[in-house]
C-alpha cells in the first residue's frame, strides 16, 4: 500500500468517527444537529492547539480533543435543549458558523483564515502506517461509543423518540435528557475524528469549519445508512477514495458527488446499510418494569386545571378524581377540551393553573387518537418499552387500523401502574371488535381506573360506571351514565337529543 | 439594501414553508444562481432592468426545479427527507458555478445606475430602487395571499392538506407554484444583493441561514412578519459592521438569535400554529 493510500485511510477513519458520531446523534435519537462537521473542526483546532499553547504530548491531546468536543457539543444541547427538529438543527447552524467566525477572526490564537501549523509530531506517530492505526482506533472506539450509547439508552425507547416524540414522552423517555448525551458522544467521536485529520494534514484552518465538512458527514451517513457504523465506515472509504478515481473529472468531482448523494436519497433512502441481509433477528432488552398494587382508593386528584392556547382557553377550572375500579367516560363536542385534558392528565402538557396529584406508586399509561406506534418495528419491539415478553415478529406497518388499536391498548395497560387513559380506542372498530374492547377495557379497571375520551355515547355509556361532559373547556355534568345521557345540560350542549339506553343496563 | 435583499428573500422562504410545508434549504442557491444568471446577462449587453428581470425568471425555474426533485417525491417521507435533498441539491448548484464562474466574486450591474448626495449621505438610485422593488414585492405576495382566490386556496392547502385536497382543491400544484413564487422573490432578491454585495458561489448559505433565522424568530411559517425581521437583520448587520465589524456584527446576531432560541423557543411573535413536530 502507497503512502499516498494510507494517508487517504486515515483521513476516511477520522471521517468515518465523525459520520459515527452524528450517527447517534441523528440515527440513533433523531435530533437533526448541523454541528457535526463543528465538532470535527474543535476537535481539529483543540489537536493542533494543545500541543502548541500548552505544551500538552500528542498523546494526551488527541482524547483531550475528544472530550473538548464533547463538552461543547453538550453545551449546545443544553441550550438548545427545549428545541425540536428544525429549531434545533437552526440553533446547531447558527454555533456552525459562530465558531467558524471565531475561528477566522481570533488571529492571535487560531492564525485565522490561513490556519496553523501543528507541532511536528513525535517519532512514533509519523509513519503512516502509525497514523493510519489511530485512525483505525478513533474508529473502533466510535463504534464502541455508539453500541454503549444505543444500549443504555435502550433501542426500542430511542426508536419511540425518534418517531413518536409525544408517545416516548408519555412512556417515559426524555428527549432533552437523550439529545444531551448523544450530542455529548457525538461530540467525542466528532472531536476524534477531527484530531485525527489535523494529525494527518498538519495544519489546520476555518476550511474544516466550513459546511462542507458537514455534507461530507451527511454524505457518508446517508450513503451509508442511519443506523450502521459499519456500512458508514465503508461509505467512508468511498468518499474519501473516490474522488480519486473520479480525477479525470478535475473540477466537477464535486458536482458529480452532490448528483449522487441526491440519486441516494431519493433512490436508497436507508443507504447501502439495506443492502446487507439482516443478521439476525434484533433482541430487545426487557426491563421489567415494577408493579405494586397502589394502596388507595383515589389514584388521581386534580384541582382545578387551566390550559389555554393563544388567549383560547381549551381547559378552563376542571376538577376531577379517579378512584380505582372506576371507568369513565369522557364525552363532549369538538374541542370542549378532551384532548387537552388526556394530555394535562398523562404530563404530556402543563397546566397553566391547577394542580394535578398521584397516588404514590402510580405510573399512567395511554393511548392516542391516532395509534403512535413505531411503523417501522414488530409488534414484539412496539411492546418491549413495557418489558413485556412478545416475540411477535409481525411489522406494525403491515397491522390493520383495528389490530393496532388493539395493540396500542396492551402496550398502555402493560406499561401502566393503576390509571390508563384512552383516547377514542373505538374509533373505526367493527361492532365484535368493541364487543372485545369493552371487555378488555372491563379486565383493566378489575385493577385499575380507566378513562376512555369517545364519541360513540350509547358505546361509552354501556362500559362506563361514570360519565363527565366537558364544553368549553368546563365539565358541565359528572355523574352516572343514565342520568347524564338525559341530563339537559349534556342535551344542549352536546347530544341533541336525549339517549335512551334501555332498560337491559 | 441589504434590508430589500434579505426581505425579499425571506418572504420566498416564508411561502415555501407555509404552502408546502417544506424546509427549502436550496432557497439561497436558487438566490446565487439566478443572481450568476444576471451576470450573464449582463455580460451579453444586457441593462439593469433586463438582468434583474432574467434573474427573476431564471429564480422562477429554478424553484420549480427545486420543488420537482427536493419535495414532490419525498412528500411522505419525513420532514427531514426534502431539507436533506435540498442540501445535497445546493452542494450541485455551488460546485457548478464554481466549475463554471471561478470562486472570485462577481457584480451585478445596477438597476439604474447614478444616485443623490442628500444631506452628505450617498444614496444610490440602485438602493431606492430596490426598496421600491422590495416593498412591491412585499405588497403583491400580501395581496396575493390576503385578497385573490388563489391566495386562499393556498393557505387552504397549507392549513390541511388532506381536508384540502378531500375538497378537490390542487394540492400539490397549489405548492409547487408557491417554489416558483418562492424562486422569482430569490432571483430578485440575489439580483438586488448582487451589485454592492457582490455574489460568489457559496453565499447562499450565508443568506439562507439569515432567512432561515428570520422566519423562526418571526414565528414558523408567518410569510408577512418574517420579511419584516429579514429587514430588521439586515439592518442590525449593516449598523454593527459600521460601528465594528462586519464579524462582530455577524457573530453578535448568531448569539442572539440563540439566546433568543434559548428562552424563547416560540419566537418573537409566538407560534400560531403549534409546535410542528
Amino acid at each position: 500500500m502507497s503512502a499516498y493510500d494510507l494517508h487517504l485511510l486515515t483521513l476516511a477513519g477520522a471521517l468515518a468517527s465523525a459520520a459515527i458520531g452524528w450517527q447517534i446523534v441523528f440515527g440513533l435519537s433523531g435530533a437533526l444537529s448541523l454541528a457535526a462537521g463543528t465538532a470535527m473542526g474543535l476537535g481539529a483546532y483543540a489537536a493542533v492547539l494543545l500541543p502548541l499553547n500548552l505544551d500538552l504530548p500528542y498523546a494526551a491531546a488527541l482524547p483531550a480533543a475528544g472530550a473538548l468536543s464533547g463538552l461543547a457539543l453538550g453545551c449546545v444541547a443544553l441550550a438548545a435543549a427545549r428545541l425540536e427538529t428544525h429549531y434545533f438543527a437552526l440553533a446547531t447552524l447558527a454555533v456552525a458558523e459562530a465558531v467558524l467566525l471565531l475561528a477566522t477572526n481570533w488571529e492571535s490564537v487560531t492564525g485565522g483564515a490561513n490556519g496553523i501549523l501543528g507541532k511536528s509530531p513525535p517519532h512514533w506517530l509519523i509513519a503512516d502506517e502509525a497514523r493510519a492505526l489511530s485512525a483505525l482506533s478513533a474508529t473502533i472506539i466510535a463504534i464502541l461509543i455508539y453500541y454503549s450509547f444505543k444500549h443504555f439508552i435502550g433501542q426500542e425507547r430511542l426508536a419511540l423518540l425518534r418517531t413518536q416524540p409525544l408517545a416516548a414522552k408519555a412512556f417515559g423517555v426524555n428527549g432533552a435528557k437523550t439529545r444531551l448525551l448523544a450530542m455529548i458522544a457525538g461530540g467525542i467521536c466528532g472531536g476524534l475524528g477531527g484530531a485525527i485529520h489535523a494529525l494527518a494534514v498538519g495544519v489546520v484552518s476555518p476550511d474544516v469549519l466550513q459546511f462542507k465538512t458537514m455534507a461530507a458527514i451527511l454524505a457518508v451517513v446517508l450513503i451509508g445508512g442511519r443506523r450502521s457504523p459499519v456500512a458508514a465506515v465503508i461509505a467512508s472509504i468511498l468518499v474519501t477514495f473516490g474522488p480519486e478515481y473520479l480525477r479525470f473529472l478535475e473540477d466537477s468531482y464535486l458536482i458529480v458527488y452532490g448528483l449522487l448523494l441526491l440519486a441516494t436519497i431519493l433512490f436508497l433512502p436507508n443507504g447501502i446499510a439495506a443492502l446487507f441481509p439482516k443478521l439476525s433477528a434484533v433482541r430487545f432488552h426487557k426491563k421489567q418494569l415494577t408493579k405494586v398494587p397502589v394502596p388507595y382508593r383515589t389514584l388521581l386528584r386534580s384541582v382545578n386545571l387551566k390550559r389555554s392556547f393563544g388567549g383560547l382557553s381549551a381547559v378552563d377550572g376542571v376538577s376531577l378524581n379517579l378512584h380505582k375500579g372506576e371507568i369513565v367516560g369522557l364525552i363532549g363536542p369538538n374541542g370542549a377540551g378532551k384532548s387537552t385534558l388526556l394530555n394535562l392528565l398523562s404530563g404530556l402538557e402543563h397546566p397553566d393553573a391547577g394542580k394535578i396529584e398521584l397516588a404514590p406508586g402510580v405510573r399512567i399509561g395511554r393511548t392516542f387518537q391516532t395509534p403512535a406506534l413505531i411503523e417501522e418495528e414488530t409488534v414484539g419491539a412496539n411492546l418491549a418499552i413495557t418489558g413485556y415478553p412478545s416475540q411477535d415478529q409481525t411489522l406494525v406497518k403491515s397491522l390493520s387500523q383495528s389490530e393496532r388499536r388493539f395493540l396500542e391498548l396492551t402496550r398502555a395497560r402493560e406499561y401502566a401502574n393503576g390509571l390508563v387513559l384512552l383516547d377514542e380506542p373505538a374509533a373505526g372498530l367493527a361492532p365484535n371488535e368493541r364487543t372485545r374492547l369493552a371487555e378488555e377495557i372491563r379486565n383493566i379497571a378489575a385493577k385499575s381506573a380507566v378513562v376512555v375520551v369517545e364519541h360513540n355515547v350509547p358505546f361509552v355509556a354501556s362500559i362506563a360506571n361514570r360519565l363527565v361532559c366537558l364544553a368549553e373547556g368546563r365539565v358541565i355534568a359528572d355523574g352516572e351514565p343514565k342520568e347524564i345521557v338525559r341530563d339537559p345540560a349534556v342535551v344542549a350542549a352536546y347530544l341533541g337529543v336525549a339517549i335512551d339506553l334501555g332498560a337491559d343496563r | 439594501m441589504l434590508g430589500s435583499g434579505y426581505g425579499v428573500l425571506a418572504l420566498g422562504f416564508a411561502l415555501t414553508l407555509r404552502a408546502a410545508g417544506a424546509v427549502n434549504f436550496a432557497h439561497g442557491d436558487v438566490a446565487t444562481m439566478a443572481a450568476y444568471g444576471g451576470v450573464v446577462a449582463a455580460a451579453f449587453g444586457a441593462t439593469g432592468v433586463m438582468a434583474i428581470t432574467a434573474a427573476a425568471f431564471l429564480g422562477g425555474v429554478l424553484g420549480l426545479i427545486v420543488a420537482i426533485i427536493t419535495w414532490a417525491p419525498l412528500r411522505r417521507r419525513p420532514v427531514e427527507a426534502t431539507f436533506i435533498a435540498a442540501i445535497a441539491l445546493g452542494i450541485v448548484a455551488q460546485n457548478s458555478l464554481t466549475v463554471g464562474f471561478g470562486g472570485a466574486p462577481r457584480a451585478l450591474p445596477a438597476i439604474v445606475d447614478g444616485g443623490w448626495h442628500i444631506a452628505g449621505v450617498y444614496l444610490s438610485a440602485h438602493g431606492a430602487l430596490s426598496l421600491v422593488v422590495a416593498i412591491a414585492a412585499f405588497i403583491g405576495v400580501a395581496t396575493l395571499l390576503l385578497r385573490t382566490r388563489t391566495g386562499l386556496r393556498l393557505r387552504a392547502a397549507a392549513e390541511d392538506p388532506e381536508i384540502a385536497a378531500a375538497h378537490g382543491l390542487p394540492v400539490i400544484g397549489l405548492a409547487i407554484f408557491a417554489f416558483l413564487l418562492a424562486g422569482a422573490l430569490a432571483g430578485l432578491a440575489g439580483a438586488i444583493l448582487s451589485n454592492q454585495h457582490y455574489v460568489t458561489p457559496t453565499v447562499g448559505a450565508i443568506y439562507i441561514l439569515k432567512a432561515y433565522i428570520a422566519a423562526t424568530a418571526a414565528g414558523w411559517g408567518r410569510i408577512l412578519p418574517t420579511a419584516l425581521v429579514a429587514v430588521g437583520i439586515a439592518l442590525f448587520e449593516t449598523i454593527g459592521a459600521a460601528l465594528v465589524s462586519q464579524a462582530a456584527a455577524e457573530g453578535a446576531l448568531y448569539l442572539a438569535f440563540l439566546a433568543l432560541l434559548a428562552f424563547r423557543p416560540e419566537g418573537l411573535a409566538g407560534d400560531i400554529q403549534g409546535r410542528r413536530v
